[in-house]
């Protein structure tokens, strides 16, 4: 096996999932429409609060508001009272067959509470195992054990944060070998069973099927859309023969023309611009997101 | 608990350069260390070292990302060389357990210390690269934003 191009799994002919998926309705999708923002990073705060009415609303990364101190509540009411603010999560593991640590799941029920989430995400992966912290995101293997755990572990979250939750699919060269069912079944087995909506990351969407060589258009119609509340909205980079998520430049073309299919099918009441490095001025990802504006609205007028 | 040693041994994977070499060298070995059941095994030894060792490199690249944010002058200091000497430092150092930012302020903090011991550096590089540490570990709190929250007040 030539150790510098990975070697992929074929699409998975996988058999329906055990689960009747029927279009459930998902709680977080049932709120207003929210519109368009950023993911709001550090260095962006101050352009932010200059200029509230270039967005709609801002996502925080959860994880970066943990202290318990009066600078961060302080900081956590000024945002909720200038913008809606969706927190989103990064290390509660919720696909770990090792349950949820309580301490994290507090703190983030914390954050979520003080801004008044109309909603809140995380992600479809693990970030811990058998002791090890990973440090980042996971890939799950798409089996009914796997799904087990994710939806055992959504209750218990669901019972501790009061606020809806939505689950982000992650970006993965590679899937683990054997599921028993490919990621948008495994998504819609998700959203049945734990009434949870999605959170559609249109770039890592996008990248993972330019890696496995699959149209990412064929692959949409596959896509559970009905659940998918929010969509993140990024460009990444190619490099060493793979396309990377790094979400450290503009949104591209293809990405948008997923993203107006998207629109035109889902229940969506947000789209978040988001932007991991080379960060530009503010005013470049308020841009892109008033391009996301524009491309909800005729759904709202709808 | 199946699922559970799976994980385990993904994360070993991910994580540690030892682990991978372990996997590359004998990967039936690897999993049976970790009580995986056939099945389980099987999946891990389907899985390319290639595409394992590509996404640790992916998550590497992501955690200098974070931790680069709090490193202004040791990125100048390293120059080209930056990202090289992180990428070889993390194949090393598994992630700090701290949680949110704190994890990037502290591998920041913990680069630092290993850049500034390595014996590379002259006196005012060193120096320079300490202050970063420093500074990293006294930020894992959010920015003081008390100024926008004075003028979001008044307004």
């Amino acid at each position: 096996m030539a150790a510098t191009e990975p070697v992929f799994a074929a699409p998975v002919a996988a058999p329906a999932p055990a689960v009747a998926v029927t279009e459930r309705a998902v709680a977080a999708a049932q709120g207003a429409f929210l519109g368009a923002g950023v993911s709001l990073r550090r260095e962006h705060v101050a352009d932010a609060f200059v200029a509230p009415e270039s967005v709609d609303l801002v996502e925080i990364v959860a994880d970066h508001y943990f202290a318990r101190d009066r600078r961060t509540r302080d900081a956590l009411r000024a945002l909720s009272e200038r913008f809606t603010v969706v927190p989103h999560g990064l290390d509660l593991s919720l696909g770990s067959a090792d349950g949820i640590e309580r301490g994290y799941l507090d703190r983030l029920s914390a954050v979520i509470g003080a801004v008044r989430a109309p909603y809140w995400s995380e992600h479809v992966a693990f970030t811990r195992a058998g002791g090890r912290r990973i440090g980042h995101l996971a890939p799950l293997p798409f089996t009914y054990e796997a799904l087990d755990a994710l939806c055992a572990n959504a209750a218990r979250v669901g019972a501790v944060v009061g606020s809806p939750l939505i689950l982000e699919n992650i970006a993965c060269s590679f899937d683990i070998p054997y599921g028993e069912m490919s990621e948008a079944q495994f998504l819609a087995a998700l959203v049945e069973r734990s009434g949870c909506g999605l959170l559609l990351d249109v770039a890592n969407f996008y990248y993972n099927a330019l890696n496995r060589k699959l149209d990412p258009f064929a692959l949409l119609a596959e896509f559970p859309l009905h659940a998918v509340v929010q969509c993140h909205l990024a460009g990444g980079h190619r490099a060493h023969g793979e396309w990377i998520d790094s979400h450290a430049f503009p949104v591209p073309e293809a990405v948008w023309q997923l993203f107006e299919e998207v629109a035109r099918r889902a229940p969506l009441r947000a789209a978040i611009v988001e932007r991991d490095e080379n960060l530009p001025p503010f005013a470049e990802l308020a841009d892109e997101a008033a391009r996301a504006r524009a491309i909800l609205r005729p759904r709202v007028a709808a | 608990m199946s699922l559970h040693a799976l994980q385990s041994a993904l994360a070993a994977l991910f994580t540690e350069t030892g682990a991978r070499e372990r996997f590359a060298g004998d990967a039936a070995g690897f999993a049976r260390a970790f009580g995986l059941d056939a099945r389980e095994r099987e999946q891990l030894e389907a899985m390319s070292a290639g595409a394992i060792a590509s996404y640790a490199a992916t998550l590497r690249r992501k955690r200098r990302a974070e931790a680069a944010r709090f490193l202004v002058r040791t990125r100048e200091v390293a120059g080209d060389e930056f990202a090289r000497a992180f990428d070889a430092w993390a194949a090393r150092t598994p992630p700090s357990p701290a949680q949110g930012r704190s994890r990037a302020a502290r591998d920041a903090a913990r680069f630092c210390a290993a850049l500034c011991s390595s014996g590379k550096l002259s006196a005012s590089e060193t120096g320079a690269v300490r202050l970063d540490g420093a500074e990293a570990l006294a930020a894992c709190r959010p920015a003081p934003f008390r100024f926008f929250f004075r003028l979001h007040r008044k307004g």
